[in-house]
This record gives C-alpha cells, structure tokens and sequence, in this order.
C-alpha cells in the first residue's frame, strides 16, 4: 500500500517541480553567455577601459546573479512547500474525505508524504547543484580566460576550508543533514494537522499559523539545547584539546536529540489521524 | 448467532457543548437497505462519518462487522461523501485506476459501462465536468465496488430528476445481495420505493426505525407522509 500511496504522492508532486526542473534548465542555459559578457565587461570596468554598455552588463549581470541565486534557493525550497501543500489538501480539505476512507494505516499515509518530500528534494537540489555547478564553471573558466585571477578551477570550485576533517565527522554530517529534514517536515505536517484537528474554520490561516509558530518554538527550544551542548563541551574543555572529538561528540547529540524529536512528532501525528480525526 | 453488520452503542458526538449524536443505539442486519432520514442537522451526516472512520467518536462505539471503524472496515465500506473528494486535476480515467490500486473489490468494467452508460467520457478532467457530472463519477465508483456496507451520503441530491432514477436503480442493481445501504437524504419519495428499513433521526438521538413494509401496512401511509407527519409535530422542524 507504501508504494501506492508513493505512486500517487508523486504524481501530485510532479506538476509543480517538473516545471521548476524546466525553468532551472533554461535559466542555466541563459547564464553561460550571460556570466561571459558579465566577466569580461568586470575586466574591462575594472581597468577603467569599460564603455557604457559595459557598465551596464555588471550591472544587469548583478542583479541577473542575485535572481539566480534566489531561483537555485526557490528550487531546493520547492519540494517542501509543495509537500506541505499537498499534505494539507489531501488530508485536512475535502481530498481527506477521500484519503482518511482507504484502508491503510495513518502511519502509511506519513511516510509516503516523507518520502516523496524526500524524493523530490533530492531530485531539485541535485538539479540546483548541477545548475550552481554549471554557472561557477562558466565563471571560473571566464575568469581564467581572462587572465584575471591566480586561482585555479579547483579552487575557486571547492570550499577554501576543509572542516570536516575525518571520515566519521563528514558520516555523521550528512546524517544529521537528512535527519534535520525529516525532523522540518515532521514538525510541519505536525503542526498542520493539529491546526486541523482544533478547528474546522478558517483551516488555511489556522496551519499557516501552526506552521510558522512551531518553527519559532522549535527553533528557540533547539538554540537552548545547543547552548547547554556548549556550555558542557565548553566548560570540559573538549572544543579545545579535542576539537574533532568535539565535533563528532556535538553531531552526535545533536542526531539522536532530532531522531528523538522525529520520532516523538511522527506518533504525535499519528495518534491524531487515528483518535483525534475531525472531518466536519 | 449471525453477526449484525452495523452496532452502536449509546453512540455520542459532541462538539463543545452541542450534541451532534447523543447515546444512539443502533443495529442493522446484512443485506438491507436503510434510509437515515432527518431534518438538516439532525445527526445523519455525522453518523455516516463516524461509521467511515472520518470522525471519532465522543463516547460509546460503533462496530462494523465487529471491528471499530479503522483499517479492516474501511476495506468492507464503500463510503459515498455529500461533496467532490477527488484532486479536480485527475481525469475520470485515473480516478478509475485510483480505486482499482486501492480497493481489491473494484469492478473497473462495471464501472465504464455505467460511465458510458452515462454519457461520461473517461478522458475528461474532473474540474472540465459539471458538479452532477462529478457526483455522477463519485456514485459509479462507490457503487462499483463489492463492499459489505455502502454509506451513501444524499448520493441524489446534486442530481437531476432524470438521473435519478438511473443512479437509485443502478445503487440496487449493481450491491451483492449479502451487502447494506445506508441512504442519508431528504428525497424520501424517491427512495422509499427501494428502501427494507428507515431511521428516523432527530437532534442526533433515533426518534424511530423500523421496516417500510410494515410501516405502510399499519399506518397506510407512505414514508414520505409518515416524515412529514411525524417532524410537522416536532418543533425543531
């Protein structure tokens, strides 16, 4: 039944970010000449050697950047948005009348709304990375061409520091990164169903306040546990004898609090579908 | 002992103070068709969704087949909604496949005939079709199923006169023998020719039930004068 619900989560899903994946696919296909005139009119802007036009195209390059940069963010924001939509349409709308009557278990219902939230980030922040990839190339090679900066492709390409030092620390980061999503969307689809559960008017005003609040909540009761993780790694004095002990110590804590939350947010959630449903 | 289909016991809903149910009682046999009739807001429609596991009950229960409503009965009851429930971007044709992925009981032949029957194309987009249309859709599709229970929620309310008589004759024709209807709707004269057996709602407790035969034999009259006669005296009506 998993994997029926995935089909059909998808499906939905679709019709919003295959046309994101399109827009992405031009906008980069738009920035390669455009980043080769901004570089080149930078040159010769910077050697006082630039005409009007030039001026112009650092300017229009600028602000062609910055759109990018928001449109590489929209993208990898996206699949989120759109699962939390798809989540409040299908199960506390009209749609629910439907869903809430197939014979599968609440929790079935979640985790398809999880993994096609999954799925489809990965799928838009991988084409957002390629899309980040392709237009840095294009600067880098530009600038190379240009003659006008010592750097190599490598570095201009990779991150100047390399923080994560051991094997065990880059693990744990990439955990940490997915559990964090998991822990969002769980608070999330939490918040919009308890909205959902406590009135039947205005719904949509009711899980967008949900929503925002437990964002705040949540983020002022993880700042209080990563200060306390502080001040006690800290006061020990680990951060300084033993910074990638440190380090690998934080990550941990950190994942096994955000996996406790997760867990905790999902049974809430759950219990709610099954006792406190509320379809008037 | 055969098991009845539908038990409740001293069923009540509440939201806040009002009473939507309060401690109905109830048992329905296999192989029936009941109307739950009631003036608006009498408690049918809440009744019908506690029944398809859409609302959870304030106190006391209610049993289908034995189990409270969750996964195992939401497998036996075809549940027919007063309002449009599928995505309006979904073609006739992949709400089809919808029913057919998650209903083992689907009959998707069955239920083309009828779409064609009605003159409903299965490549048409949902939100292309008129609200009758949609509802039209919806009825073949619960009604397409082989479930044990169907709760069917004014499945002829939103529909012209003309299609009436096709859907209350294709609700009769197209349920198993061994499976119940349960009609919540306000067209009594249009029902009551199919109906075994009525409720009689009010202010969410069972006013009066029992079998339409036997009704027309004592008091030789019809359900439709009996309702009216009945919540005429009352003054919620």
């Amino acid at each position: 039944m998993l994997r029926k619900l995935l089909k059909y989560d998808i499906k939905s899903l679709k019709r919003m970010c295959l046309p994101a994946l399109l827009i992405l696919a031009i906008l980069t296909a738009v920035a390669i000449p455009v980043m080769v005139l901004f570089v080149k009119a930078t040159e010769r802007v910077a050697l006082t050697d630039g005409s009007f036009f030039d001026q112009l195209t650092v300017v229009g390059g600028a602000f062609f950047i910055l759109a990018t940069v928001f449109a590489l963010i929209a993208a990898i924001a996206l699949p989120t948005i759109g699962v939390l939509i798809d989540f409040y349409r299908t199960l506390t709308t009209d749609e629910a009348y439907l869903t809430f009557t197939l014979p599968v278990k609440p929790r079935r219902l979640l985790l398809s709304k999880l993994l096609n939230s999954a799925i489809w980030s990965a799928v838009m922040g991988a084409a957002a990375l390629l899309s980040a990839f392709i237009i840095l190339l294009t600067i880098g090679i530009a600038v190379g061409a240009e003659g006008g900066s010592d750097l190599s492709t490598e570095e201009i390409l990779l991150p100047a520091a390399d923080i994560l030092s051991s094997a065990i620390t880059k693990i744990l980061a990439v955990i940490f990164v997915v559990i964090s999503f998991i822990n969002t969307q769980l608070l999330y689809f939490m918040a919009i169903f308890f909205a959902s559960v406590i009135t039947q008017k205005n719904k949509l005003l009711t899980a967008i306040a949900m929503v925002i609040g437990a964002y705040f909540s949540y983020s002022t009761l993880s700042g209080i546990f990563s200060l306390i993780l502080s001040l006690i790694l800290g006061l020990s004095g680990a951060i300084y004898t033993h910074p990638s002990l440190a380090s690998i110590i934080t990550l941990s804590v950190y994942i096994l609090f955000l996996s406790g939350m997760s867990y905790l947010f999902f049974r809430l959630t759950e219990h709610m579908m099954e006792k406190k449903l509320n379809l008037a | 002992m055969d098991q009845k289909l539908i038990v409740t016991d001293r069923l009540s809903k509440s939201y806040g103070g009002l009473f939507a149910l309060r401690d109905l009682s109830l048992s329905l046999d296999s192989g029936r068709i009941i109307g739950l009739l009631g003036p608006n807001g009498s408690g049918k429609t809440t009744l019908i969704k506690i029944l398809a596991g859409l609302l959870t009950p304030t106190a006391g229960r209610a049993l289908i087949d034995g189990s409270e409503p969750g996964e195992r009965t939401k497998s036996l009851v075809s549940y027919l909604p007063e309002r449009p429930y599928f995505n309006s971007y979904m073609t006739v044709s992949e709400c089809l496949s919808f029913f057919e992925d998650f209903y083992a009981d689907f009959d998707r032949l069955q239920a083309e005939r009828m779409l064609l029957s009605l003159g409903v194309p299965v490549d048409a987009k949902l939100k292309h079709l008129s609200k009758g249309t949609k509802e039209k859709v919806q009825l073949v599709l619960v009604m397409s199923r082989r479930a044990r229970l169907y709760l069917l929620d004014e499945p002829i309310a939103g529909v012209d006169p003309a299609a009436r008589d096709y859907i209350l004759k294709t609700i009769i024709s197209s349920r198993n023998p061994d499976s119940s209807v349960l009609i919540s709707t306000h067209l009594i004269a249009d029902v009551e020719s199919f109906l075994d057996e009525f409720l009689l709602i009010n202010r969410g407790q069972l006013m009066l039930s029992g079998d339409v035969k036997r009704l027309h034999a004592e008091r030789n009259m019809s359900l439709d004068h009996y309702f009216r006669e009945v919540f005429a005296c009352s003054a919620n009506y």
